[in-house]
This record gives structure tokens, C-alpha cells and sequence, in this order.
């Protein structure tokens, strides 16, 4: 080979080390590799990230149930004359009772999302004080979420 | 012929040199320098503090009077750094009616204090909450959402012009009530 090498060589050799570097990156990902090589950071990105999602999920609901409380204060505002809407506005006696209503359903549907992300956050402090590694080889059934 | 044409590319150049500094200014403003104003310093379990400045200033720009936080919390992860504030304010409008206002502050690991973040009156007489099928219809809908968006925005900028001269002397740093 020649000293200085042809530039294609170079653009070939570092394109080959990039795609390396990438196959290391990516295989350093999945549960397989991280679990087994790596579990102290696996279970830390497992647990921060079921415990940011479970303050989300909260403040999800949190904002939820503020608005129901403006909501119902303006009401309540409204029919005893404290609050006037301007003329051509949106807030009515109506609006504000259907605005209660749907804050209720979506209120709902925002409780049982915090339950779940209690869960799941519950489930990867679990995984991680029993110890869990991804196995290498298929695995055979077992129920949907066991450790 | 060859002067008029340099003259429009010049011209469109600079036009597209004024357009990019908007945008430039606009992400600056909203994504740097608004969530950090008058925060710099306080601590990670300074939160108190962080969120009186915040629901003080951004009521206060939009005409209502702060009164207490209806509820406060602060949540911080066991691993990682992140952590959160939040809370509904309560205030008085001008015409004497109460209003509750979003305080949502995160803690950012990066630049170490805490950052405003998504942040609004709640049941506004502009809020989603209230529309139906019909009312208001598809051009009433999209005037609402720009005149919400852009109103927001001249209150962040309103309020970040009113702190500029007293930023060297802080005047209401206490909190009372809290």
C-alpha cells in the first residue's frame, strides 16, 4: 500500500470506523447488552425515567383539577354577579357547567395514567431488586410483564 | 437591466437576513432568556422563592393582582437530577372577580437554576374548555388560538422590559403568605 494513502481508502476506512461506532452504540442499547454489561446505569435510566414520567403524571392531574377549581369559582362567581363576561364572550352559565363536565372526563382518563405510571415505575424498582438480566436465549412464555 | 437585479438580491438577501434575526430573536427569548429571568441564583430547594418571583411577575404583567398559591408542589427524582415546581395561583382581577393562574417551573440541570416553563391563566374566556361543535366556527377558532399565542407572548415581553430596571435593586424578594 502506498504511504500516503488514495483519499477514497481514508473516506472508506473512516466511514467503516463510523459504522462501527454506531453498531457498539446501538448494541450497548438493548436490554441485552445493558442489562448484563452495564446494569448499574440500565436500571438508574429505568427508574429515572418511571420516575419523571410518575411527576408527570401527576401534574398532569394537578393541572386538571386546578382548572375544574377555576372553572366552578367562576361559576359560582358568575351566578352570584361577582364575575361579568364581556359581551360576545365564550364563558356562559352553559359553558362553564359542560366545561366541568369534560374536565371530569378527561380528569378520568388523567387518574388512571398516573396509576400506570406508578406501576410501571414500581415494576422497574422491582426488576432491579430482584436482580433481573435479559436472557440470551429466547425465553419461554411466561405472563406478560413477569420478571 | 443588471442594477435592478443586483438591487432585488441584495434586497432579498437583507430580507432574509431580517427574517432569520426574528426567528433567532424569538427562540432566544422564549427558549433562553424568558425562562430565566430573575431566577438565577436560587437553589434547587430555593423553589419557594423561585415560584413567588415567577407567579408574582407573570400575573402581574397581565393586570391581576397575586394573592396566595392555592397549592404548591415540588417533586424531585431519586436518580437524576431532575426537579419540578408547580401551583395554581390565586388572584383578583381587575374587576374584582378570581382568577387562577398555571405556575410551572423546571429545574434545569444544564444551566443549574430554575427555568419557567409552560405557564397560563387557567379557564380563561379564551380556553379551549369552552367551545362547541359549531361555536365558535373555523376562523373564530383560529383567531383565538393566534390572538392566545401572540397575546402571550406581548406579556412575556412586557414583563421582561418591567424587570429590566429594577433587576439591579430587587425590591419584593420576601414572600409574605408563604
Amino acid at each position: 500500500m502506498r504511504f500516503p494513502p488514495a483519499r477514497e481508502t481514508v473516506v472508506r476506512l473512516l466511514l467503516l470506523v463510523a459504522l462501527g461506532g454506531t453498531l457498539y452504540k446501538g448494541f450497548m442499547k438493548t436490554p441485552e447488552a445493558a442489562s448484563n454489561l452495564t446494569p448499574k446505569s440500565f436500571f438508574d435510566g429505568l427508574v429515572n425515567d418511571g420516575e419523571n414520567t410518575a411527576i408527570m403524571k401527576e401534574r398532569h392531574r394537578d393541572v386538571l383539577e386546578a382548572t375544574d377549581k377555576a372553572v366552578r369559582v367562576r361559576l359560582e362567581e358568575l351566578r352570584s354577579g361577582a364575575y361579568r363576561p364581556e359581551p360576545g364572550s365564550l364563558v356562559s352559565e352553559e359553558s362553564l357547567v359542560r366545561a366541568i363536565r369534560k374536565d371530569e372526563a378527561t380528569r378520568a382518563r388523567a387518574t388512571d395514567d398516573e396509576l400506570r405510571a406508578t406501576e410501571k415505575l414500581e415494576r422497574a424498582r422491582r426488576l432491579e431488586a430482584a436482580g433481573w438480566r435479559m436472557g440470551l436465549l429466547p425465553c419461554p412464555p411466561a405472563g406478560e410483564g413477569r420478571p | 437591466m443588471s442594477l435592478s437585479r443586483r438591487f432585488l438580491r441584495l434586497f432579498s438577501l437583507a430580507l432574509l437576513a431580517v427574517l432569520l434575526a426574528g426567528v433567532a430573536g424569538l427562540v432566544w427569548f422564549g427558549a433562553w432568556h424568558y425562562p430565566a429571568l430573575g431566577l438565577a441564583g436560587i437553589p434547587k430547594d430555593g423553589y419557594r422563592r423561585a415560584m413567588d418571583i415567577a407567579a408574582r411577575g407573570m400575573t402581574a404583567t397581565d393586570g391581576l393582582v397575586f394573592e396566595d398559591f392555592d397549592f404548591l408542589k415540588y417533586r424531585e427524582v431519586a436518580r437524576g437530577g431532575e426537579a419540578y415546581a408547580w401551583g395554581a395561583a390565586r388572584c383578583k382581577a381587575a374587576d374584582g372577580s378570581t382568577t387562577f393562574y398555571w405556575v410551572y417551573l423546571e429545574w434545569s440541570k444544564k444551566r443549574g437554576q430554575w427555568l419557567r416553563n409552560y405557564s397560563l391563566e387557567l379557564a380563561a374566556p379564551d380556553d379551549e374548555i369552552y367551545f362547541t361543535r359549531q361555536n365558535p366556527g373555523q376562523f373564530g377558532r383560529a383567531r383565538l388560538a393566534a390572538g392566545k399565542l401572540l397575546g402571550q407572548l406581548a406579556s412575556r415581553v412586557r414583563e421582561a422590559l418591567a424587570a429590566r430596571p429594577v433587576a439591579g435593586n430587587r425590591p419584593d424578594l420576601q414572600s409574605p403568605g408563604l
